[in-house]
């Protein structure tokens, strides 16, 4: 899509053609005028690829919004009614030397696109300067969707906060911690409506990233304080906790399906999916009971409250209140880094799987603390290797843990399972699954020594200590 | 890789900027990136399409590659259809070409840098034999010959199909211009042709029309302007039968 520009002045047919003051003619005028809905996932997935989709209708999203879109539902995020005027300019021969698309629509900023002709190159910057004309800061698109109410780009769990390594810790803290927040917040609707599974994941995402700031930078908080919100937190990741799993649980179906080499096999399961989904219909109500009770609705204005307030409160039970922010998330960093570092050594291939899953749950905290303050207060291309190596480690961890929890779910549906149709079936395919994911957690197990020493690496761990200024 | 097409007779006045003009903006309407290149010093396919007759530097330059052909190109007003704009310096383009060594693979050699720019290249070419026309059969896969249906077209076309022919020269097609059907010598001539030139003469026949002659009003070709006349229905017939027949190895 060619760029579209802005003049000081609201441009109109009329404007353009005093401001070309007959340098140039206008060839005939075409004027097209549509409906047209702007659509977009909720995380922006489609302006991120650079793809503006405003069309007629649903039918006419292309295929590849579509694809890009993934499992994530398009919305409409404005309607708007566009008026284009197409003119060519003409020189002194009636020769088109530039076409100009005059795009408004009511309420927004009227903006021209102007597509030049080969060999008129003069003819265009003569043109563009005449019309004193700046690239617009908004698309159209992104003006619609701000002035519906919406946010351009989209709402990503991938909150970036710029961070001064001299600031105070409590005034970062907060700053990350309401930026989290707002997304929590801005992915409620989308979670009670079900209108896909992202939104609770997203939520979930920023309520896990807000717990692990609570619970690795303690000093910021007084005790009270910071137990309470710990408390808080804790319930909303445990409300939400069942029904994520069970979405995870019919995304992955097919997947889980894949294990296994028998087509009757995969054809048979055809049970569990009903099972997961009548129990995730359950928990989603549960879920949605507690998010719009009294507790959920209360959270967020004490916790939005609590945060505004927090560099201002008494420093006496906060030792770390004032400490700049570069340091004192430097030294945790590190810290959790040479605890991985330890406890990914002392695991064998006879640990048990309790000992996987503590250095998963470090490597969580890693992760976080890296994303939301190593990349913004040390070197990013230092830091950003470890991160892909924490994740690579991260993914061997997870699926070594996940299988054992989808075995453990699969078998806690066996008797609901059998008492449907073809519930005998569903059994003998699941028994074979269950030992298809057993086996997938051994592989899984297999290639942790390779991803643990990836991250381990004396090279690696150095750069992060140089990177965090060490 | 273009395919380079050159509209050319002896004679002048036969129908061959008429031809290059209409021909190459079907090409374009399409789908095919289409240039057209102005080869006569008169500039009528540069006014047809309302482009001022200024080459930089003059023909000399771009025949030397002094001034690079991309940057002398303009676009017309239609879509995928450029031009290679003629101005009056073209008149020496003989001179120019004498003074290499290879006068006749010249024109070729300037083409070169457009070959995976365009699919199809039109040149339309002044009337006459000269180093430009040789340079144009060197350069040219095929040689399209616009020939009025008159006693000496017959002679015309022999001796034209022999001159290209001779150098391993591209393909040559006739096809019948300015026909007037109410007289019986343009009805006889053309029965007679089209009998001894079965292969190379083709099918449609571009009547002498008014439409034709308003392209200079218009300062359009006939299908952008009258897309209904016959003329352009002819020009329409004219393309499909030499796409056609260009599908064809020869």
């Amino acid at each position: 899509m060619s760029p579209e520009y802005v003049a000081e002045q609201p441009l109109s047919l009329r404007v353009i053609a005093a401001a070309l003051d007959g340098a140039f003619r206008f060839g005939p005028v075409s004027v097209r005028e549509e409906a047209l809905t702007v659509y977009d996932t909720f995380d922006g997935r489609l302006a991120a690829a650079g793809l503006a989709v405003a069309v007629t209708g649903p039918e006419a999203i292309p295929a590849r919004a579509r694809a890009l879109a993934g499992r994530r539902a398009l919305l409409e995020l404005a309607t708007v009614t566009v008026r284009t005027e197409t003119v060519s300019l003409w020189d002194d021969l009636d020769k088109t030397v530039l076409r100009l698309e005059l795009i408004s629509a009511p309420g927004l900023t009227p903006r021209v696109r102007l597509h030049g002709l080969r060999g008129y190159e003069a003819e265009r910057a003569l043109i563009f300067e005449l019309l004193a004309l700046t690239e617009a800061p908004l698309s159209l698109t992104d003006e619609a969707i701000l002035a519906a109410g919406g946010r351009p780009g989209g709402v990503r769990a991938k909150v970036r906060v710029s961070l001064n390594p001299g600031e105070r810790s409590d005034a970062a803290v907060a700053a990350i911690c309401l930026a989290l927040w707002e997304v929590v917040d801005a992915n409620l609707p989308g979670t009670l409506a079900d209108t896909d599974a992202e939104f609770l994941h997203d939520l979930r995402v920023c309520v896990r990233k807000t717990r692990s700031v609570l619970k690795e930078l303690p000093g910021v908080w007084e005790p009270g304080e910071r137990a309470r919100w710990r408390e808080e937190f804790r319930w909303l990741q445990q409300i939400t906790g069942e029904s994520r799993d069970l979405d995870v649980a019919l995304e992955d179906l097919d997947a889980l399906a894949g294990l296994l080499e028998d087509e009757t096999d995969r054809r048979a399961l055809a049970p569990l999916a009903t099972v997961i989904a009548r129990r995730r219909a359950a928990a989603r109500r549960i879920m949605v009971r507690e998010l719009r009770g009294g507790r959920a609705r209360a959270l967020g204005p004490a916790w939005t409250a609590a945060l505004t307030g927090l560099p201002e409160r008494s420093e006496a039970d906060r030792p770390d209140g004032a400490t700049p922010i570069g340091r004192l998330a430097a030294d945790r960093i590190l810290a959790v880094a040479r605890q991985m570092v330890k406890l990914g050594r002392a695991i064998g291939p006879d640990s048990a799987p309790e000992e996987y899953h503590t250095l998963r749950k470090h490597g969580k905290e890693l992760r976080y603390l890296l994303e939301l303050f190593g990349l913004e207060l040390g070197e990013r291309e230092q830091i950003a290797p470890l991160l892909d190596a924490l994740k690579d480690l991260q993914e061997v961890l997870g699926r070594h843990q996940d299988r054992e929890i989808q075995a453990h779910t699969l078998r806690g549906m066996a008797e609901e399972i059998a008492a449907l149709p073809g519930g005998a079936q569903a059994l003998i395919a699941l028994g074979r699954l269950l030992g298809a994911l057993a086996a997938d957690g051994a592989d899984a197990r297999g290639e942790f020594a390779a991803a643990f020493g990836a991250f381990a690496a004396k090279p690696q761990q150095a750069a992060l200590r140089t990177a965090l200024g060490r | 890789m273009a395919t380079v097409i050159a509209t050319y007779n002896i004679k002048g006045g036969v129908g061959k900027t008429s031809a290059a003009v209409n021909l190459a903006y079907l090409a374009a309407r399409d789908g095919g990136r289409t240039l057209l290149w102005d080869l006569d010093p008169q500039a009528a396919s540069t006014y047809l399409f309302r482009i001022r007759p200024r080459v930089r530097g003059g023909s000399d330059a771009l025949i030397r590659r002094r001034t690079p052909v991309l940057a002398q190109i303009k676009a017309t007003d239609h879509d995928r259809l450029d031009l290679l704009p003629a101005d009056f310096s073209y008149r020496h383009m003989d001179l120019a070409l004498d003074s290499f060594k290879h006068p006749t693979r010249r024109l070729a050699k300037v083409l070169e840098p457009l070959a995976e720019d365009y699919d199809t290249i039109f040149l339309d070419c002044p009337p006459s034999i000269s180093l430009v026309s040789e340079s144009v059969f060197d350069a040219a896969d095929v040689l399209l010959v616009p020939i009025i249906p008159a006693t000496l077209s017959s002679r015309t076309f022999d001796q034209l199909a022999e001159l290209a022919g001779a150098a391993g020269g591209p393909r040559v097609f006739a096809f019948f211009s300015m026909v007037e059907t109410h007289k019986a010598l343009h009805r006889r001539v053309m029965a007679r042709l089209r009998g001894v030139h079965q292969l190379t003469m083709l099918g449609a026949a571009i009547p002498a029309s008014e439409d034709v002659e308003a392209m200079g009003e218009e300062r359009d070709p006939v299908g952008a302007f009258a897309p209904a006349s016959s003329a352009a229905m002819a020009y329409e017939a004219l393309w499909w039968d030499l796409r056609r027949r260009l599908a064809v190895p020869a």
